[in-house]
């Protein structure tokens, strides 16, 4: 009876994994070739999550699964609930994208949504996590989800090598992070966030140990958020993964990762002298990722790798959050939410307008720059859509981009850290170039290698999609208060409970 | 305790060892299947230091941690396996250096 009552507490991870289940079972059937009913039912199941947690966050905190004398592996509060908001509704519309994708690239698709859906159970698994083995079981589970789905048009020469090389590197950077959660918990006797932050003061072995560990966990979560020099893997797997994928997992996975982050350092290492030794370490992280990110992305021909350098750069941008959260600057964690917010809706923006773009043979060829020559002109919506996710992307206002970034350099302003946010404004400055290239190409008619144009789709599922997108971006740029406020209120119950 | 037992630092060194011989391996080895299981060494490497810190706390979560890895590490075999075939498919060859059909 007590675990049903904890179960109605994560109403949103149950709603989940039920839908996923029965997806998978109704697939055994293949109900049809055409499997838009897998995307319609994945998006309710999606809407009832997304309702739950919602709901959820008026709730108390609740410490969840607790064994006797033990402390919680789960704890359902507000800001647990408002992430996994965030990442439902980035899910919610990756899974729009996908449909018209499906049909173009003629993948398998059963097992596609239900994916989807386990990956995301994952991500609000991170998001609750209340001690750091729950943290790793979520990262595992939502990782192993988007390897299958990276790799799940598996004729494809470039999507089974962008997945053996995630996976390769996914798994190592596993490896370093359990490693820092073993040498962590040596040294303090438990690995529970709550129980962490009152063991730091006088770790076994004193801190070398505590630090090692802390390290090796920041190198695995590197990893994970593709920070430089941790991010090789990313423009290969971004670009050979299909383009929904990449959209969700250059949001989904790297917005779990930081809210996870964001209640580790909150609550486990807050204010601590012995974790204050690995703050320049982020720190250098954040530098090296705006800097290599933003150059990197620059010399991009194809449009997909330079928004997969692009994310790489935004990885950058939340770390400087992260650092003003570890020096105590209690502004930042709801910057940081905001921030992954904003950039959820950017992000998938445009990678749905590369799917809208993308031509039924496919490949390398349709997403050069040069491809959308005209574009503006032949789809004027679709223009202005992908003008405003770059305009976002860019950091300009009257969109939600512009607020995360003047969020986050303000808390680290508070925080004293001018230097990070002097390379994260000289960062925004570089990215204006790459992202406006993309707008140029989308307005210029006469490109003479512009080739076949790319054959634009009518699919109801996408076009909602980018309206969806669309709306979040500009809502957020135009009425940023309210929801920066929710954050705040959400990282406050983090200090509750 | 009449016979002395081996002391936990030396566990740790072991583990240590195996920890670097693995992240090495990975670095090193070209043949996909090599790799992983280089990252296998990895995972194990952090199950030893995760019973032996167990053992020294007098705390039994340590074990369960282990056994939870375990079931991760397996899941990921069976995907990562998967996967390799897929490669092997495609291509009939699983080395890593091989595999540059992107870049950039």
């Amino acid at each position: 009876m007590q675990y049903l009552n904890a179960l109605t507490a994560i109403l949103p991870v149950v709603v989940l994994l039920g839908t996923a289940v029965i997806l998978l079972m109704l697939e055994v059937f293949s109900l049809g070739k055409d499997r838009i009913w897998a995307a319609n039912f994945s998006l309710v199941g999606l809407a009832v999550a997304f309702y739950f947690a919602m709901k959820g966050l008026g709730a108390e905190p609740q410490a969840l699964f607790a064994g006797p004398g033990k402390s919680a592996p789960i704890i359902a509060d507000a800001f647990g609930n408002l992430a996994a908001a965030v990442m439902l509704a980035g899910a919610f519309v990756a899974v729009l994208l996908s449909p018209e994708y499906i049909k173009n690239a003629r993948c398998s698709s059963g097992e596609y949504y239900a994916l989807i859906l386990f990956s995301v159970v994952g991500m609000i698994v991170m998001a609750m996590a209340g001690d750091l083995i729950t943290f790793f079981l979520g990262l595992e589970v939502m990782s192993i989800g988007v390897y299958v789905l990276t790799g799940i048009r598996r004729n494809d020469l470039r999507a089974s090598e962008a997945a053996l090389k995630y996976l390769l590197m996914g798994a190592f950077a596993t490896g370093f992070l359990l490693m820092g959660i073993a040498f962590i918990y040596g040294a303090t006797g438990t690995v529970a966030l709550p129980e962490l932050a009152r063991q730091m003061v006088a770790p076994v072995g004193g801190a070398p140990i505590l630090v090692t560990g802390l390290v090796l966990l920041l190198v695995g979560v590197a990893f994970k958020v593709a920070a430089v020099p941790f991010h090789l893997w990313a423009p290969d797997v971004y670009e050979g993964a299909p383009t929904p994928i990449t959209g969700f997992m250059a949001v989904g996975v790297k917005a779990a990762a930081f809210v996870a982050l964001v209640r580790i350092v909150a609550v486990g290492f807050a204010n601590s002298e012995e974790s204050a030794v690995v703050i320049p370490f982020i720190s250098v992280i954040a530098y090296l990722t705006i800097i290599v990110g933003n150059l990197l992305a620059i010399v991009q021909r194809n449009v997909k790798r330079m928004l997969a350098y692009s994310s790489v750069s935004h990885a950058g941008y939340a770390l400087i959050g992260v650092v003003a959260l570890a020096r105590g600057e209690e502004s930042a964690g709801a910057a940081v939410l905001f921030y992954l917010t904003a950039y959820t809706f950017m992000t998938l923006g445009a990678f749905g307008v590369l799917v809208f773009l993308e031509r039924k043979e496919g490949g390398a060829e349709s997403e050069r720059f040069g491809a959308f020559a005209g574009m503006g002109y032949r789809h004027p919506a679709l223009g202005v859509a992908m003008s405003v996710f770059m305009v976002a992307l860019a950091g300009m206002p009257p969109t939600g981009g512009f607020f995360g970034k003047l969020y986050i350099f303000s808390s680290a302003i508070n925080a004293g850290e001018m230097g990070l946010v002097f390379a994260g404004i000289l960062g925004s400055i570089i990215s204006v170039y790459y992202y406006l290239r993309v707008i140029v190409s989308f307005y210029m008619v006469d490109v003479p290698d512009a080739g076949p144009l790319p054959t634009a789709t009518r699919s109801r599922h996408l076009t909602a999609g980018l309206i969806i997108a669309t709306a979040g971006v500009l809502t957020l740029g135009i009425f940023p208060n309210q929801w920066i406020e929710l954050g705040k209120l959400a990282f406050k119950s983090l200090q509750l409970g | 305790m009449a016979e002395p037992t081996v002391p936990i630092v030396w566990y740790l060194i072991l583990s240590v060892a195996l920890f670097s011989i693995g992240g090495l391996g990975v670095l090193v080895r070209r043949n996909a299947i090599v790799v992983f299981m280089c990252v296998e060494l990895m995972l194990n490497a952090a199950n030893l230091a995760f019973i032996s810190f167990a053992r020294l706390h007098g705390d039994m979560s340590g074990h369960i941690y282990v056994f939870l890895v375990m079931a991760v590490a397996a899941a990921e075999v069976s995907v990562g396996l998967a996967i390799i075939i897929a490669v092997f498919r495609t291509r009939s060859t699983i080395n890593v250096d091989e595999l540059t059909d992107m870049s950039g």
